[in-house]
């Protein structure tokens, strides 16, 4: 008995961090839910999954239909009309320097701030954050599962999805790391 | 970020032709078909390959790969001024299909709109999708039997496709059936 209420007990831990691993921003994601100047948008690992079943013939959507089909999910938040945009970088920005993650790169464009965070054990990238803050902009982005970071680029231009076309920034990074 | 509030709006347009990426969809939603029995749609209209085909206007290779293996869209339209929805509608909807065990795909919320795709089955025996799109003014309810090419809806969203023909030419489709047929008439395309 004593087993096997380890062994739930063990389950339910590792299930809380892997919970928390795939959210770092899901408290910020949670807070502006029902907030109608935010775009939402999350996609789910099934998705992803679905990229599996095929087998594309040239070499290069191949290789970025395995990147894809990697993925265990995404969420991104944004907004270009919210009046206290720097706030909302600055808070979220704290918090995703709270948890267990490291700098990948810092950008300032013009007025836009942005920010990648990756999470990364044994060479592997299972989650990458990125922020966004401008004058009236603001993207909070998760990114998660098995991140390849040369693929990223191609994957955002993929998906035209508001707030996506900044990770096109971390094409420069990839190249490096070739 | 794409804005409409007529007909159907672009955004939803392009969801329910590019997204709605069901594998070889076999199964019907039963909520879908329920739903369906309980409220007569303002519009309904099925889109077939030779539809969906006149959309790719410059003759993109990618496209024909996408739709070459679409056997049918099904598109079901709700006016809300026509109907008693309430807020729920959708939610209810959508807790429908996750009790059939349909799995969410993604969601969209913006601009008053919200996006939920859902699929049935697994990655090697898909069965079936349910799309649902609700604006201000309209739900929209999607089934596609056959099913998409998702490398190639990436290499066009990675090139110069213009998604926004397919929706110019689903909204014309829909102006000129306003224009000519009964509201309540059901049509195939």
């Amino acid at each position: 008995m004593k087993r096997l209420i380890i062994i739930i007990a063990a389950m339910q831990l590792l299930a809380l961090s892997v919970n928390a691993q795939n959210n770092v921003l899901a408290p910020l994601f949670d807070k502006y839910a029902d907030d109608e100047d935010f775009t939402k948008v999350t996609i789910t690992s099934k998705m992803f999954s679905l990229f599996t079943e095929f087998e594309p013939e040239d070499p290069e959507t191949k290789e970025l239909t395995e990147a894809v089909s990697k993925l265990q999910g995404l969420k991104i938040l944004a907004s270009d009309s919210v009046n206290n945009a720097r706030s909302y970088f600055k808070d979220a920005t704290a918090q995703v320097r709270k948890g267990n993650m490291e700098e990948l790169m810092s950008i300032r464009d013009g007025k836009d701030d942005m920010l990648f965070m990756i999470q990364e054990e044994a060479g592997k990238i299972s989650e990458l954050v990125m922020l966004v803050g401008g004058e009236h902009k603001f993207v909070a982005l998760s990114l998660y599962g098995e991140i390849d970071l040369k693929q990223i680029s191609k994957i955002s231009k993929g998906m035209k999805i508001d707030g996506m076309k900044y990770l096109e920034n971390i094409d420069n990074e990839g190249d490096d790391q070739e | 970020m794409i804005r409409s509030k007529q007909h159907i709006p672009k955004l939803a347009s392009i969801f329910v032709l590019a997204f709605t990426c069901s594998l070889a969809s076999l199964a019907q939603s039963r909520t879908v078909d329920n739903f369906l029995e309980d409220h007569p749609p303002s519009q309904k209209f099925f889109l077939y390959p030779s539809t969906l085909r006149m959309v790719n206007i410059e003759k993109h290779p990618d496209f024909y790969a996408l739709v070459h293996d679409i056997d049918k869209l099904r598109v079901l339209m709700y006016d809300k001024g026509e109907n008693s929805f309430s807020q729920q509608t959708i939610r209810t909807l959508s807790q429908g299909v996750e009790q059939e065990n349909y799995q969410e795909l993604m969601t969209f919320q913006a601009d008053g709109q919200n996006v939920h795709l859902y699929s049935l089955g697994d990655e090697d025996t898909p069965e079936g999708v349910v799309g649902l799109i609700e604006t201000d003014d309209t739900i929209i309810l999607t089934d596609l039997e056959g099913f998409i090419d998702l490398p190639a809806l990436l290499k066009l969203f990675q090139g110069d496709f213009n998604f926004e023909d397919i929706a110019g030419v689903v909204n014309l489709a829909v102006e000129v059936r306003e224009e000519h047929a009964d509201k309540k008439d059901v049509s195939e395309w």
